[in-house]
């Protein structure tokens, strides 16, 4: 309450008003002395009556308190409480021997309570086509107020048939005229049936043209509605029948019990739905803030551990189709060996087990399951699908490292099995044509030395090429003296002239370097093709990195590297082309530990 | 001359190992990884050790490996390696901490026994050998700004025969000219090349190997 009068403005000052004065107003019921009116009202006359009067009364003023306490619409509040007034308003007419003003001012506040429950109906029953019954509402007001303040101003209590012996106070009183006060009480009761009429009309009509959640949530309110519309309905058509109302007739006691029961449930019902859009509120509050806190991956933990006060507690997320449990960063956990003192309890959805909690023992499983809730669930099983995708992730980034690898295998296969195989017997034939080509000579057969020679000769340049074969499919050098030394064979055989710049204090993986090494020997092959007439290497570390860089100074178009980018892509780096003035650039960024 | 061979693969070895016993040359042993050639090596104290690159267990630089540890425990052991790949960086490792009495030569280029006798002598004799096609590749490297354009077509022809390990001595019989002649082309040459010139043949080898990389 405190911040409420602190931030005051003029809604929240007349909110504040009006409860004050119904509180007060009710207060002074029960200090005032009423026992000097036997059968004014209906208390005096029937004890019957005395526990539905102050219930109904009671019951508007709680629940004008409710809805403003929950935040709800100040409007139905107020209008519950003023209603609380009004319903209590004969007391103060029948009074006996009570100070005349408050006599007065009861019976002119009276007449409006029918207004007053249409009013409270139409207006916690938020409707979008509220045009219409405003209209309704405004015009019942209005002639409550005209007809119950006309009256004030020409009744003389003493000229009215139709009121009590007791009737003898109006401070008010103008100029008598008692036909017009007649007229005036005829227009307050016809006024009075008309507004039952047009509540219960709006009850009909609501109801009948609401769906499904809309008539629902209203329902506790409409029902009693249409209850008091037949009450207020049946006290009118008794005023006509016989408008000296009697608090001894069995029949207005009956109505006026009728009055009482409808106007409570109506109380009851405009709580209810108060209280509920406050519960569903306060839920869906509850749940946002479970979800919001919940989006990183580890949000759930983080919560839980906070929840259960258990630092170390892990959640882990089961993933069907692998049939593991694999933590927020996809890594498997095995959840039948847990370590000394801690247990796991499981999160289920939809009857499915869907993670599992591990936590401290001690802790009763079955209030835990229970407290984890809906809004935890969702968030396990929202963090279970994002595992599920980085595990997925992990495998496919695994995968496309090994791809490579094998590759690259394979490649230092084929380059061993040629340098073991085939060039091991062209170098032995070598040796033999070389010893036959002496024993040739030795002989004295001159024309087989020569075309030994030549056939020598022949074994050399195959030598030669399958040597430049091997090299191509993977130079030896690469695997054996790492990234430096192969560049300088490189450069050796460059067609162009190649300046190097290599920066490497220490190795990087074979993989990193043998994936460096192929992507500088393509974009050299490229700058060749693309006529190139020089181009610059640059090889240096950045902190977890191995950087590789290209340029030449061919002017024509960069080709598709779309292997190399894969390469690369593969072993979580990137690789970049660009055209700064004058050439082509490429520069290539690959992880290495 | 004595000579062990180290060779993993039967049929060079035992190529190696005939072409070398037509040539009148004893071989008092036969390896077929960088254990027993060591072994071989302490037991035997052989004048030269021809030596495979690529031996078990990894196939690798064993061969290499074993040819510096032969220089440092056995100085009076030279030792040739055999390769079949022109790779300079290997023939760099060899010479860097003994220059002497080391060589590198293709595997291919042994088939001409009369090559392989001329390298096991300059052995011998403590001198360098590298392989004619490890300088040419060398010298065949593209530079921008060629600092060997400076040279004249006879002092290219004088470096790479520096390169290739020759003695002053040889590069003239080679050359058909006189020890002076050459000593004065080197004198050029290093000028130009703005490279100290060393006393010693196997140092020079190694600083012009360096000079061509780096170019």
């Amino acid at each position: 309450m405190a911040d409420r009068i602190v931030s005051i403005d003029r809604r929240r000052m007349g909110l504040l008003v009006i409860c004050a004065l119904a509180i007060a107003h009710a207060l002074a019921l029960v200090l005032a002395p009423l026992r000097s009116a036997p059968f004014a009202v209906y208390v005096g006359a029937s004890k019957l009556t005395i526990l539905p009067d102050t219930v109904a009364g009671i019951g508007l003023l709680a629940s004008g308190l409710l809805v403003i306490a929950l935040g709800g619409r100040g409007r139905v509040g107020a209008l519950a409480m003023v209603a609380s007034i009004a319903w209590w308003a004969p007391f103060w007419v029948g009074w006996e021997g009570g100070a005349p003003i408050v006599r007065s001012v009861g019976l002119v506040v009276a007449p409006f309570l029918v207004a007053l429950l249409l009013d409270l109906v139409v207006s916690s029953t938020a409707w979008d086509r509220r045009r219409r019954p405003q209209v309704i509402v405004i015009g019942t007001y209005a002639v409550a107020a005209v007809a119950s303040l006309g009256r004030a101003l020409v009744r003389d209590p003493f000229l009215d048939l139709n009121c009590g012996s007791n009737c003898r106070d109006n401070v008010f009183l103008l100029f008598p005229d008692p036909r017009l006060a007649a007229t005036l009480n005829w227009l307050l009761e016809a006024a009075g049936l008309f507004g039952a009429i047009a509540l219960m009309a709006y009850v009909i009509v609501r109801l009948g043209t609401a769906t499904g959640p809309d008539r629902r949530a209203h329902l506790a309110v409409l029902v009693p509605g249409a209850l008091v519309a037949l009450a207020e309905l049946a006290y009118a058509v008794a005023l006509f029948r016989s408008p000296l109302e009697g608090a001894d007739d069995p029949a207005f006691v009956g109505v006026f019990l009728a009055r009482s029961i409808a106007i409570t449930t109506l109380a009851i019902g405009i709580g209810w739905v108060v209280v509920k859009a406050r519960m569903t509120a306060d839920s869906v509050v509850r749940l946002a803030r479970a979800l919001a806190a919940a989006t990183g991956p580890g949000g759930l933990r983080d919560a839980l551990a906070r929840a259960l006060g258990d630092p170390a507690l892990r959640v882990v997320y089961w993933l069907p189709q692998t049939a593991e449990y694999v933590d927020e960063t996809g890594a498997a956990v095995d959840t039948a060996r847990l370590p000394a003192g801690r247990v796991a309890t499981p999160i289920v959805r939809g009857g499915e087990r869907i993670a599992v909690v591990i936590h401290q023992s001690g802790v009763d499983t079955e209030s835990l399951t229970r407290d984890i809730g809906a809004a935890a669930r969702l968030a396990a099983e929202n963090e279970r699908l994002q595992a599920e995708v980085r595990t997925q992730i992990a495998d496919l980034q695994a995968s496309r490292r090994r791809i490579v690898a094998t590759a690259d295998d394979h490649r230092r296969g084929l380059e061993r099995d040629l340098h073991d195989g085939a060039q091991q017997r062209l170098l032995a034939m070598s040796y033999e044509l070389r010893l036959a080509q002496a024993a040739a000579e030795r002989d004295g057969l001159p024309g087989l030395a020569i075309a030994i020679g030549r056939a020598s000769g022949e074994t050399l340049a195959a030598l030669d090429d399958l040597r430049e074969l091997a090299h191509g499919i993977f130079p030896a050098i690469l695997a054996e003296a790492g990234l430096p030394a192969a560049l300088e064979t490189l450069a050796d055989r460059s067609v162009m002239p190649l300046q190097m710049s290599i920066e490497l204090d220490h190795r990087c993986p074979v993989a990193t370097e043998t994936t460096a090494y192929f992507v500088i020997d393509e974009a050299i092959r490229s700058a060749v093709r693309r006529g190139a007439t020089s181009a610059w290497v640059g090889v240096s570390r950045s902190v977890g990195l191995l950087l590789v860089r290209v340029e030449d100074d061919a002017p024509a178009q960069a080709e598709d590297l779309t292997h190399l980018v894969d390469r690369v892509g593969a072993l979580g780096g990137r690789l970049v082309g660009t055209w700064p003035p004058g050439g082509y650039s490429l520069r290539a960024e690959i992880p290495c530990a | 001359m004595r000579v062990v061979v180290a060779d993993d693969v039967m049929l060079t070895r035992e190529g190696i190992v005939r072409l070398l016993g037509d040539a009148g040359i004893e071989v008092v042993g036969q390896a077929e990884d960088a254990g027993e050639l060591l072994r071989l090596v302490a037991e035997h104290r052989p004048d030269v050790a021809v030596v495979d690159i690529r031996m078990p267990p990894t196939h690798t630089d064993e061969g290499l490996v074993a040819a510096v540890a032969i220089r440092e425990t056995f100085p009076d052991t030279g030792v040739v390696v055999l390769s079949q790949y022109i790779e300079p960086s290997y023939a760099l490792r060899l010479l860097e901490e003994h220059p002497e009495r080391v060589g590198y030569l293709l595997k291919e280029r042994v088939f001409d026994v009369a090559v392989l006798i001329d390298a096991l002598r300059r052995i011998f004799d403590g001198e360098t050998v590298i392989d004619p096609t490890i300088v040419a590749r060398l010298l065949g490297r593209k530079r921008s700004g060629d600092p060997l354009a400076a040279l004249t077509a006879r002092e290219r022809e004088v470096l790479s025969l520096v390169a290739e390990g020759l003695t002053n001595r040889a590069i003239a019989e080679r050359l058909y000219v006189t020890d002076r002649t050459v000593e004065a082309h080197i004198g050029q040459i290093f000028g130009k090349l703005d490279l100290d010139e060393s006393p010693s043949a196997h140092r020079r080898v190694l600083a012009v190997l360096v000079f061509l990389r780096r170019a």
